[in-house]
């Protein structure tokens, strides 16, 4: 039987002009898609791996100076491309792309890709996921919303139950039947972009990611396929069942997701760019605890070397009191980045818990979390672009501290000293941490398919001719 | 061509209706219908528009469930086992509607293959399709193309091809042309001289006459008359309906 009902509806579906022109309209945008992301993440690839030669080159080279004036010559740390923003660009474009590490401060990251964007940026970005997560639907909506209803309007619907078929097993066909279908249309965009992933990066996290991504997406499309039965299903027209499917779609997509992510922002504010750098700038001015953590590390240096002025100390001071400004900087540093990112994320876990109303919420905060594209991986690159500055201070300091200025001559390091700091290199998150931050998404996921499903396995076997 | 259950007789008579009531909101539309049918007998079950016909076989159908009464099809009872019952009819409706993107040929095998327990080769469906009148030219031909009277055509040849012990027809000659009616009227009379028991619904006194061997007149839920279709005459068919109708209507001749 379910073999004769995939036949049978791939025969119509052959067979329907419109269908093919839709599809053809769809393959294209896809593909084009596919093609014009996996071309724009070389380049920024490209981008990105010439940026970083450059500026490890420009460290090297140079001039010879004091290391404190090596610490405020500074470098620029580039985050890498996410091996997936070719299908799920996520927030990469509207998230600064580097940072500019000197000491003393821990700057807020510069240049998004956004800014590149130009006035087609005011259209909005199709992408390949945009495709299959906003428009797919649209096309399920078209093929499932008469699936039902459709049959039940025009008179099969009697004629076949008259015949002896089991309603049940009637509409467990169609779903098999439409999945089946949905999956090889679905195939060689499929292919398409594994293959434009294995030549970018044939990585086993980024292949995971991937394969996670496809898991994902076949949750929703398929929570969204077995919804839309069950309107059909309780339809007895389809242009009714096309109109309830339409608004779900339209409120779910464009009009949900936008009012809760106002509610985010309204329920866990952030501050403003101008105050943030205020209430740095103030913790930063208040030197009593400054002071008091530069008296009790000379305290502990004049005991430790057995002396009683710092003069008679066998280290330069001005590397342990630039060290000290550096660890009371880390720790304001830390509090004020910490809550404005804690912010951001408690507005995205925000997000994915409503999904339960709006699913597309949860389906773009997995896929992005999965590309490596959401704010927990920014976050996790400006933290380690952070640590990378904190290291470069720490050398720095530490080769003042080592060497006291002798007869009033102002120290000087060179090409050695800069060879001392490591190239930056960013290890990105792992899939499982990408999973774990993604749990209430996942459930909500398999809640929008489990739901429907159980619903059309009530309603199937009582079906109304 | 005799079904395997049309042959095997059980003791039950193929189509037995006991005391059915139904009522939809403030209207009676069966009011306690007793029929009985006897294998190989075509009965015609005659009745003005809100007779009770359609719900009759709604009823026989299993879309329907009667307020009071029962409803057996070759001995299964409907309320208990629908899809056991229908199992056991073929049935063609007034319309009869189809994939209009699939061919003749196509819509019958899709149909059959689905609802069906008999197997079938294509040149028994084909065949099926010639019997119904269909001709062989048509039977590739997307129903798309087809006039209301093919669909009809093709609807009877699924219902050929199911050899099914009972067949239930809902105004079956409806939008066929007098060639294909007078066909199809030949394929009834065949099919109950091979043992199948056919209840047909139609307000057509003409063709209920040319066609049935029993003659039943509904009204308002009631069979007011039981008639054997060679003891009646055509002139005196059409008055006993109208005046079972007026009556009800409380209007004399």
């Amino acid at each position: 039987m379910m073999k004769r009902l995939i036949a049978k509806e791939w025969l119509e579906l052959r067979r329907d002009g419109s269908f093919w022109m839709l599809l053809v309209i769809l393959a294209l945008l896809a593909v084009g898609a596919v093609l014009g992301a996996a071309e724009q993440a070389r380049v920024q690839h490209e981008a990105w791996h010439a940026a970083s030669a450059g500026e490890r080159e420009r460290w090297l080279q140079q001039e010879d100076k004091h290391p404190h004036s090596a610490a405020h010559y500074g470098l620029y740390a580039f985050r890498p491309a996410a091996p997936l923003a070719f299908f799920e660009p996520g927030l990469h474009p509207y998230l600064p792309v580097t940072v500019w590490l000197e000491a003393h401060r821990q700057n807020e990251a510069l240049y998004r890709p956004a800014q590149d964007a130009g006035s087609a940026g005011r259209f909005g970005q199709l992408t390949p996921a945009t495709i299959v997560t906003a428009l797919l639907p649209l096309l399920v909506v078209l093929l499932a919303a008469p699936a039902i209803a459709g049959e039940r309007e025009r008179g099969t619907l009697r004629l076949l139950m008259a015949q002896g078929v089991a309603p049940g097993r009637w509409v467990l066909g169609k779903a098999l039947a439409l999945s089946v279908l949905l999956l090889l249309l679905l195939l060689p965009l499929w292919l398409l972009a594994t293959a434009v992933l294995m030549f970018a990066a044939a990585e086993t996290d980024a292949l995971l990611r991937w394969l996670g991504t496809g898991v994902v997406v076949s949750l929703y499309l398929g929570g969204f396929l077995l919804i839309c039965l069950l309107v059909s299903a309780c339809c007895r027209t389809v242009r009714g069942a096309l109109l309830i499917l339409l608004g779900l779609w339209a409120l779910g997509t464009l009009v949900a997701p936008r009012i809760v992510m106002e509610w985010a922002e309204w329920r866990h504010p952030t501050p403003t760019s101008l105050a943030f750098r205020q209430a740095i700038a103030d913790d930063l001015g208040a030197t009593a605890e400054l002071d008091a953590m530069l008296a009790q590390r000379t305290a502990a240096l004049l005991k430790e070397h057995e002396v009683e002025r710092t003069s008679d100390l066998p280290v330069n001071l001005d590397g342990i009191r630039l060290q000290v400004g550096e660890e009371h900087g880390y720790a304001v540093f830390d509090e004020h980045f910490g809550r404005l990112h804690d912010g951001f994320l408690a507005q995205e876990s925000l997000l994915q818990r409503f999904g339960l109303i709006a699913p597309y919420l949860a389906v773009t905060s997995a896929t992005t979390a999965l590309a490596g594209t959401d704010l927990l991986h920014y976050r996790h690159f400006f933290d380690s672009a952070e640590q990378y500055r904190r290291t470069i201070q720490a050398l720095m300091n530490d080769y003042i501290t080592r060497h006291p200025e002798q007869d009033g001559q102002r120290l000087s390091a060179g090409a050695d000293l800069w060879a001392t700091v490591p190239e930056f290199s960013y290890e990105g998150l792992r899939v499982s941490n990408a999973l774990l931050s993604q749990a209430s998404a996942l459930t909500v996921l398999v809640l929008w398919f489990l739901v429907p499903g159980l619903g059309l396995l009530r309603v199937a076997p009582r079906l109304a001719p | 061509m005799v079904s395997d259950l049309a042959a095997a007789p059980g003791n039950s008579a193929p189509l037995e209706l006991v005391d059915l009531h139904k009522r939809f909101g403030s209207q009676q539309a069966l009011a306690g219908l007793d029929l009985t049918i006897q294998r190989g007998t075509c009965y015609a079950l005659l009745g003005p528009n809100g007779a009770g016909k359609t719900t009759t076989l709604n009823i026989l159908l299993g879309f329907l469930t009667p307020d009071q009464g029962r409803a057996r099809i070759d001995g299964v009872d409907v309320l208990a086992d629908p899809e056991g019952a229908r199992r056991r009819l073929a049935y063609i409706p007034e319309q009869v509607q189809l994939y209009p993107r699939l061919t003749g040929f196509e819509n019958l095998e899709y149909f059959h293959a689905l609802g069906s327990t008999v197997a079938a080769d294509t040149d028994m469906l084909r065949d099926c399709l010639r019997r119904a009148g269909l001709a062989d030219a048509a039977h590739d031909r997307r129903v798309a193309t087809y006039s209301k009277g093919m669909r009809q055509k093709v609807g009877i040849a699924i219902a050929l091809a199911r050899r099914a012990p009972v067949m239930l027809l809902d105004e079956p000659t409806s939008g066929l042309d007098p060639q294909a009616a007078w066909e199809l009227n030949a394929s009834l009379r065949d099919l109950a001289g091979q043992g199948i028991t056919i209840l047909m619904a139609t307000h057509d006194l003409f063709r209920a006459r040319e066609v049935a061997s029993r003659i039943g007149i509904l009204v308002a839920g009631r069979l007011r008359q039981d008639l054997d279709a060679d003891s009646v005459a055509g002139a005196e068919l059409e008055t006993l309906y109208l005046e079972e109708v007026r009556q009800l209507q409380g209007t004399g001749p």
